[in-house]
């Protein structure tokens, strides 16, 4: 996947592992795992920038004799989340754009290039 | 290779950075394998499966504010010794050097302010003309009402021009602003990028000594 388009999923998806309560570093790895491919070295830094953000608070649970951080998503992550969803109803509408052209006969998209140059001529 | 060997190496990797910055690193990792030691990985397992302290090293750097990074700058510089006459030459030529190397920079900091400079120009001569466009227009509007027929409809008019034109030239300039933004952003990228390589070079070049010393 394009880097840059992962690099921006990944937010949404550490976002959306802490949307129903708050979650810890490994777990948060294990649910997003089976849709993206992360690592605690990409983890960490997202998990910064998010705080830094605003997007998620971090409080120090104890967990087992020791203290295990807990990341809760915070009202302006959760309308990242929102954004997200409304952004994505407009890429859909490009994917169907998208691939309608590429199921299209070859023939099919003659005629519509000619139109489209009567389109200038006028 | 075991758990302190592997927190020794991010540590030393992120010398220079704030301690505040390195501990809540570490403590990351630290609960990371932890917590797949709980799930049954032994720690070579687990210190494995996090990845090598190089590229978490970096990833870390790469986040790091351009200031932090540059502040943060070589704790382990490599100590080269400096020939005599590499000395006398630095020391005799710098009626040379010196001023070109200050023109350089100094020509590349005012064509970046300069770009700047006439984006935000361009941004506030827009505006401007958007907002003395609507009041010329309401201004105009009252002179058609107080009698001046003629003059007051030229007026109008050219005010509503005024306001046509700032809202057609709000687009490009919009998109001129939105890649200034991303260019320099690019530029602090391939900037700390550079840093993040000098530094891994020349700690590699201190193991290396330490190495031969040993």
């Amino acid at each position: 996947m394009d880097t840059q388009l992962k690099r921006g999923l990944l937010d949404i998806c550490v976002l959306a592992a802490i949307k129903t309560e708050p979650s810890y570093g490994y777990k948060i790895i294990k649910d997003v795992k089976p849709y993206l491919t992360i690592s605690e070295s990409t983890l960490y830094p997202i998990l910064r920038r998010l705080e830094d953000a605003g997007s998620l608070t971090v409080q120090s649970v104890e967990h087992n004799g020791r203290l295990r951080k807990y990341y809760e998503i915070t009202a302006l992550g959760r309308n990242k989340l929102i954004d997200f969803t409304e952004e994505w109803k407009e890429i859909m509408s490009i994917y169907d754009y998208v691939t309608r052209d590429q199921n299209a006969p070859a023939d099919q998209n003659e005629p519509e290039a000619a139109e489209g140059s009567t389109d200038e001529q006028e | 290779m075991n758990r302190n060997e592997f927190m020794n190496e991010i540590r030393s990797r992120l010398t220079g950075l704030p301690e505040a910055d390195i501990q809540k690193t570490l403590d990351f990792y630290n609960e990371a394998l932890e917590d797949r030691m709980e799930d049954g990985l032994s720690e070579d397992q687990a210190v494995e499966a996090l990845g090598t302290p190089a590229e978490i090293a970096d990833k870390v750097l790469m986040e790091t504010p351009l200031p932090t990074l540059v502040k943060a700058q070589p704790a382990t510089e490599p100590k080269r010794k400096i020939k005599a006459w590499e000395i006398v030459l630095i020391v005799l030529g710098a009626p040379v050097w010196l001023p070109i190397a200050i023109a350089v920079f100094a020509v590349g900091l005012s064509l970046a302010l300069a770009l700047i400079a006439v984006v935000l120009a361009l941004i506030f001569a827009v505006f401007a003309a958007a907002i003395g466009g609507v009041i010329a227009a309401f201004g105009s509007l009252v002179g058609i009402i107080m009698g001046e027929g003629t003059t007051g409809l030229l007026e109008f008019a050219a005010s509503l021009l005024v306001v046509g034109l700032a809202v057609l030239l709000f687009i490009p300039i919009k998109s001129g602003a939105v890649w200034l933004v991303e260019m320099m952003g690019r530029m602090a990228t391939k900037i700390k990028m550079r840093f993040i390589a000098r530094r891994n070079k020349n700690s590699q070049m201190t193991d290396n000594e330490e190495m031969k010393n040993a």
